[in-house]
């Protein structure tokens, strides 16, 4: 996989009927990772996915494809390359195979080879044998995984998936962070939006948080790791070689989730309520707005936002030791 | 029961008129039909997957058109291709010919109305998800035709069955030329006019089985879609 992202936008806005409903400063996918769009409905999220597959065309602004163009070289490329999967996919009439071997049909892939391809991708969604039903006699669930399966025989580079755990059973859900995880591990780029956080949080590389058209920064820390123990008081999740203390709960979670906002450096160790108290060094410091983006490395990178008074009085520079402190109940596990 | 019963002898006898002129009926339609399905299923297409201004007022005009009266047709086809017409040189009048160009002009707004209202009512996504899977400006009107093939089948069969029953156009453009343009409904005018009721009678109960056939292959084909 390059360094090149594999999407990048600069200045991007999208006009429909008069009203803007996207704008995008500057943003970049990467390739190879899982990133989830979440927000509120009608925030964007579907807006961003089409113009990302190139099914709708900016009214202002420059979009990159892996360094090409979106609108004159990389519009075949996008074609070629990526699928997206509506939130209300839509089946065409016929059975279940004519419906997952369209893409393949019309690329030309021999009869035989669109046969073993559909059943294969059947069977990667749950439905091994349904080639021969009729797509009006599915659930909602079962639609959303022939959906999944047409667009995956295709084995895309890029997989877009508009809420796809919405209205769905449970099964098919599980179907969805399977499908997402043999994509990347594949090689492949995923980009999802959804309103299933623990989703989210389980599947995603990174997170971007839309509201009303604009991508927001990235305002909370996640950590991936297992939890250790949990004891009357507390939940240990280990994450590489630190151990944060989270709100006693039962379960197998495999991601804790702290916001920036919850985060207070320091020189010295507080004599505070923060359970979690942990040394680091600064290893990045990045305007945000009015305020600082603070990066310190306590064995696992966790960032915080300060105001620049703030960071005045610290003496914050990159390199030197400083104490990060948190309450164990600001640490959400999923 | 004099005239049914002589009329039913000719019916069943294989009098050769009568089928020559019920397979000149039969054909002028079928031909005027795929004519007129030609042109107008793909620009039906179009105006169901386009949004341009107008298009409502467009679809408004061409279903009005269905109504068109078919000696109207008659007289402006008449008018164009009468020996002092402008396409008068092509010596078309009172041949097949001119009688299929009637239909398919009095065929086409059925075909034309039906088809992109058939097609409005389709998923607005289909385009969208058909793009996204990889197919190209003309997979996406074969399959929007396929996903609507019931109501574009019944398009094709209402076209038909609007004329093989007109007798305005096939009269006037054919001139009702025995065993060369006579037709079904232009013979049944003229044989009731002379006092033939048995061969009008005949063909008239040919042109009413396959009038009463074509309505319920309709009939059966939106049942089965």
């Amino acid at each position: 996989m390059s360094d090149a992202p594999l999407f990048f936008l600069a200045d991007v806005r999208v006009e429909l009927d008069g009203r803007l409903v996207l704008s995008i400063g500057s943003l970049s996918i990467a390739a190879g990772k899982v990133t989830v769009l979440v927000g509120e409905n009608g925030s964007g999220k579907t807006t961003f996915l089409r113009l990302l597959n190139g099914l709708l065309q900016p009214s202002r602004g420059a979009i990159l494809f892996n360094g090409a163009p979106l609108h004159g070289e990389g519009a075949r490329r996008v074609r070629a390359e990526t699928v997206m999967v509506h939130q209300s996919p839509l089946l065409f009439r016929g059975s279940i195979g004519h419906n997952v071997g369209y893409g393949l049909r019309i690329r030309g892939v021999p009869a035989h080879e669109v046969s073993q391809r559909t059943k294969d991708a059947l069977a990667e969604v749950g439905l091994p044998g349904f080639e021969g039903r009729r797509a009006g006699r599915l659930s909602g669930g079962e639609v959303q995984r022939v959906a999944m399966a047409r667009a995956v025989v295709l084995r895309p580079k890029v997989l877009m998936l508009d809420e796809p755990t919405a209205n769905v059973d449970p099964a098919s859900r599980l179907v969805v962070e399977t499908i997402v995880r043999q994509t990347v591990s594949a090689g492949g780029s995923v980009i999802m939006s959804t309103h299933t956080m623990e989703l989210a949080y389980r599947l995603c590389d990174s997170m971007l948080r839309m509201s009303e058209g604009q991508v927001l920064p990235f305002a909370e820390n996640i950590f991936r790791g297992s939890v250790e123990r949990t004891d009357e008081h507390f939940t240990h999740f280990r994450s590489g070689q630190t151990v944060l203390l989270c709100p006693a709960r039962q379960g197998d979670f495999s991601v804790a989730v702290l916001p920036l906002d919850d985060v207070i450096i320091s020189r010295v160790p507080l004599s505070s309520s923060a359970r979690n108290q942990l040394r680091g060094r600064v290893s990045r410091v990045q305007p945000e707005g009015a305020l600082l983006r603070i990066t310190v490395d306590c064995g696992l990178p966790i960032q915080a936002v300060i105001t620049p008074p703030a960071a005045e009085e610290l003496g914050m520079e990159t390199g030197r030791e400083y104490v990060v402190a948190f309450k164990a109940s600001a640490v959400r596990l999923y | 029961m004099g005239v049914l019963g002589r009329a039913i002898g000719l019916l069943v006898s294989g009098d050769p008129e009568v089928w020559f002129i019920t397979w000149t009926s039969l054909r002028f339609s079928l031909f005027s039909s795929i004519i007129a399905c030609a042109a107008a299923i793909p620009l039906g297409v179009l105006i169901a997957l386009k949004r341009f201004p107008g298009r409502r007022a467009l679809l408004a005009v061409l279903s009005s058109l269905m109504a068109l009266p078919t000696v109207v047709v008659g007289l402006l086809v008449y008018a164009l291709i009468s020996r002092s017409g402008p396409l008068g040189k092509m010596g078309l009048l009172f041949t097949p010919g001119a009688v299929i160009i009637g239909q398919a002009i009095l065929a086409f707004p059925v075909v034309l109305s039906l088809t992109a209202s058939a097609l409005s009512s389709l998923n607005p996504l289909l385009p969208e998800v058909l793009t996204t899977l990889g197919a190209t400006r003309r997979g996406i009107f074969w399959m929007s035709v396929r996903e609507a093939r019931g109501a574009v089948l019944s398009a094709a069969l209402a076209s038909f069955g609007r004329v093989i029953g007109e007798v305005g156009a096939a009269m006037m453009l054919g001139g009702n030329i025995r065993w060369y343009t006579r037709t079904l409904t232009t013979a049944i005018a003229l044989q009731t006019g002379m006092g033939d009721f048995e061969l009008g009678l005949a063909l008239g109960i040919i042109l009413m089985i396959m009038a009463l056939g074509v309505n319920a292959l309709l009939h059966w084909v939106v049942r089965h879609e």
